[in-house]
């Protein structure tokens, strides 16, 4: 085993608001090693993206208060100073978000906005840092790259768009990109697309990407691990067969079995998990999952479970065998 | 001073029909004129040519009052019922609603309503922003089913929701489906979704029907390269199948409406254009648009050299 790129330890972001403390992330650990893809799936709310921010440094305290290690080569990013991530942010680190429109300047031209990124880490001048951004544009597929490079983010469509956010993310090679629904606003074809540009981009740089999406397609198309939230809190991590052939938590089990599948014959009616996810400002005692949970019993609504199992495949559940039992009945396996 | 630039042909020459307690959906990529489609059938956006028949009887003649009437039989749920529910009715209001428009005492309709689609008797005395996105659903669903309609436009009802709500609302929908024996025209982006619950499917792209076929011959056996790479793209809840399938990579972006490319509206990113046909082959697809009907595949699909590919 390699060393972790980064790995995140007993994380807690929770933020004071008038209504309540929002336990956005409560004592989540996971981490990544170079070159990987690491896939984080949650529904809303469940704080699969707000890790990925507290790695960036984009999560402001107040009103958010953030305890836990997030080692990044064995620097503790939480104790970091904002020069340090700042230098450390789009040279090592760099995100791409669900909506670039929102992401890019609207008032300049995105050859510009790419060639900045490269001029805030590199003494080198307009001139080359443009030529250096056209030649990233042209290698994310965007056709015409030296007129497009010229044009402002609305003359893009939203796939070019995101095309230009990659550029700008790749722009400085980093070790980790943290790409947080990058297809959900995309049309399937443009996914398609979208999702081979960076698979082919990971494979000829090396970066580590974690993947974090609602979409249990896209992840079991990419991911080598994938790690279930919920509430919260990592519910079960595995990789990714494991997780889809042999899921140990319940939670997983009903996300499976509730989808309706593109490859398959329509069932009698698909199995929906029943209630809503918590409120991240009033989650259950014990497992959050218990209230919907048909394998819950006594202990789920008073002890949390802790994540137990060989460590390339932990669950957070009391009744992980009644699961393992029930699988074949779910139609999972 | 006005000065038309163009026309913008959302939907252009577009035929199907739902029958009685069937389900129909309309897939197909932002701007290819689904929701148009469908928002036409209702009359919410007036044809420029054409004609819709319900029940025997031509929409687009229908008077303004006719028209009143005839939407008791016609209903639609939309995606976002966040922004389809009046902020400041309590749900008793909003359900009261389609009753008062059309001078119907409601009775007990209101509570039968919210049991049909699992809502609790206390729920009428809240407003919309104390329910989840799925409760939210469920009160869209029971407007529009309040004066018991023949058909329900659902344009993309689950797509806001998430995954383990999104279940449940389809499960309602056909449980509802069976009850009342409801059309349902839906409009879907997700394929997956589309494959539960449809019946038939309409595959559109810039405004026209490229193929039609019951649920499961489209989806073993589509027949259009365009819908060949719509299912290719859709990846699978599975790592081994994924592992082993290779998406049809579409070139370049659907073209603007505004000037669509001559013949067949699709050669400009079809693999099958770029990389099989001859010349001679190519430029029949340039010049002659190709009708919607059955190349010898079991089921119309629009193009000169349909044949049925496996692609899931």
């Amino acid at each position: 085993m390699t060393a972790p790129l980064v790995s995140i330890e007993d994380l807690h972001v929770h933020f004071h608001t008038d209504a309540g403390v929002v336990k956005a992330v409560d004592g989540v650990s996971w981490s990544i090693e170079p070159g990987e893809t690491l896939g984080i799936v949650g529904e809303s709310g469940s704080g699969k993206s707000v890790s990925a921010l507290a790695l960036m440094g984009l999560v402001q305290q107040p009103p958010a208060r953030i305890t836990g290690r997030i080692l990044f080569r064995d620097r503790d990013l939480l104790t970091a100073s904002e020069d340090e991530l700042r230098s450390l942010r789009g040279r090592d680190i760099s995100m791409i978000f669900q909506d670039p429109l929102t992401a890019l300047n609207p008032v300049y031209k995105v050859g510009h906005q790419v060639a900045e990124v490269i001029q805030a880490h590199e003494k080198i001048g307009r001139i080359p840092a443009r030529k250096r951004a056209v030649d990233l544009l042209a290698e994310v597929g965007i056709p015409n790259a030296r007129i497009r490079a010229d044009e402002y983010p609305h003359q893009f469509s939203g796939g070019m768009r995101q095309r230009a956010m990659i550029a700008m993310a790749l722009a400085l090679d980093p070790a980790l990109l943290l790409a947080d629904e990058p297809t959900t606003a995309l049309d399937v074809t443009v996914q398609a697309q979208i999702m081979n540009l960076l698979r082919q981009l990971q494979d000829s740089r090396g970066t580590a990407i974690v993947l974090i999406t609602h979409d249990l397609g896209v992840v079991a198309g990419h991911a080598d691990r994938v790690i279930v939230m919920y509430a919260g809190h990592v519910a079960e991590s595995a990789n990714a067969d494991e997780l889809y052939h042999a899921p140990r938590h319940p939670y997983t089990l009903g996300l499976l079995s509730s989808i309706a599948r593109l490859d398959r014959r329509r069932t009698e009616r698909l199995r929906p998990i029943p209630g809503q996810p918590p409120s991240l400002i009033r989650v259950p005692p014990g497992c959050p999952f218990h209230p919907r949970c048909a394998f819950a019993t006594e202990i789920c609504s008073r002890e949390m479970p802790p994540l137990t199992g060989p460590a390339s495949h932990l669950a957070a559940c009391h009744h992980q065998d009644r699961v393992v039992e029930a699988r074949a009945e779910a139609g999972v396996g | 001073m006005r000065h038309q630039i163009g026309t913008v042909k959302a939907v252009d020459g577009v035929s199907f029909s739902v029958d009685r307690g069937q389900t129909v959906a309309l897939v197909g990529e932002s701007g290819c004129g689904k929701s148009t489609t469908a928002r036409t059938v209702l009359r919410l956006i007036e044809p420029t040519a054409g004609s819709v028949r319900f029940d025997g009887e031509e929409l687009t003649e229908a008077s303004t009052d006719r028209m009143r009437t005839l939407r008791r039989e016609m209903q639609i749920v939309f995606q976002d019922p966040y922004a389809s529910l009046n902020p400041r009715m309590p749900v008793r209001t909003i359900l009261t609603e389609p009753f008062k428009i059309h001078g119907i005492d409601p009775g007990e309709r209101v509570s039968e309503l919210l049991a049909l689609v699992g809502l609790a008797p206390e729920h009428e005395t809240r407003y919309p922003h104390e329910f989840s996105g799925g409760q939210r659903q469920r009160v869209g669903i029971a407007r529009a089913i309040a004066l018991d309609p023949k058909l329900v436009v659902c344009d993309e009802p689950v797509s806001a929701l998430d995954v383990s709500i999104q279940a449940q609302v389809l499960n309602l929908l056909e449980d509802i489906q069976d009850r009342l024996g409801l059309a349902y025209l839906f409009i879907a982006h997700d394929l997956s979704v589309v494959r539960h619950i449809a019946d038939r499917v309409c595959v559109m792209y810039l405004g026209a029907i490229v193929e039609e076929a019951p649920t499961d011959d489209l989806f073993e056996a589509p027949s259009h390269p365009y819908t060949q790479a719509l299912i290719s793209a859709v990846p699978v809840a599975d790592p081994r199948k994924e592992r082993v399938r290779t998406p049809i990579l579409l070139s370049g972006d659907v073209p603007s409406p505004l000037n669509p490319p001559s013949g067949c509206r699709f050669r400009t990113r079809c693999p099958k254009f770029a990389h099989d046909l001859t010349d001679a082959e190519r430029q029949r697809c340039i010049d002659e648009p190709p009708p919607l009907v059955d190349h010898g595949t079991g089921h119309p699909a629009a193009c000169h050299y349909a044949e049925a590919v496996a692609v899931l």
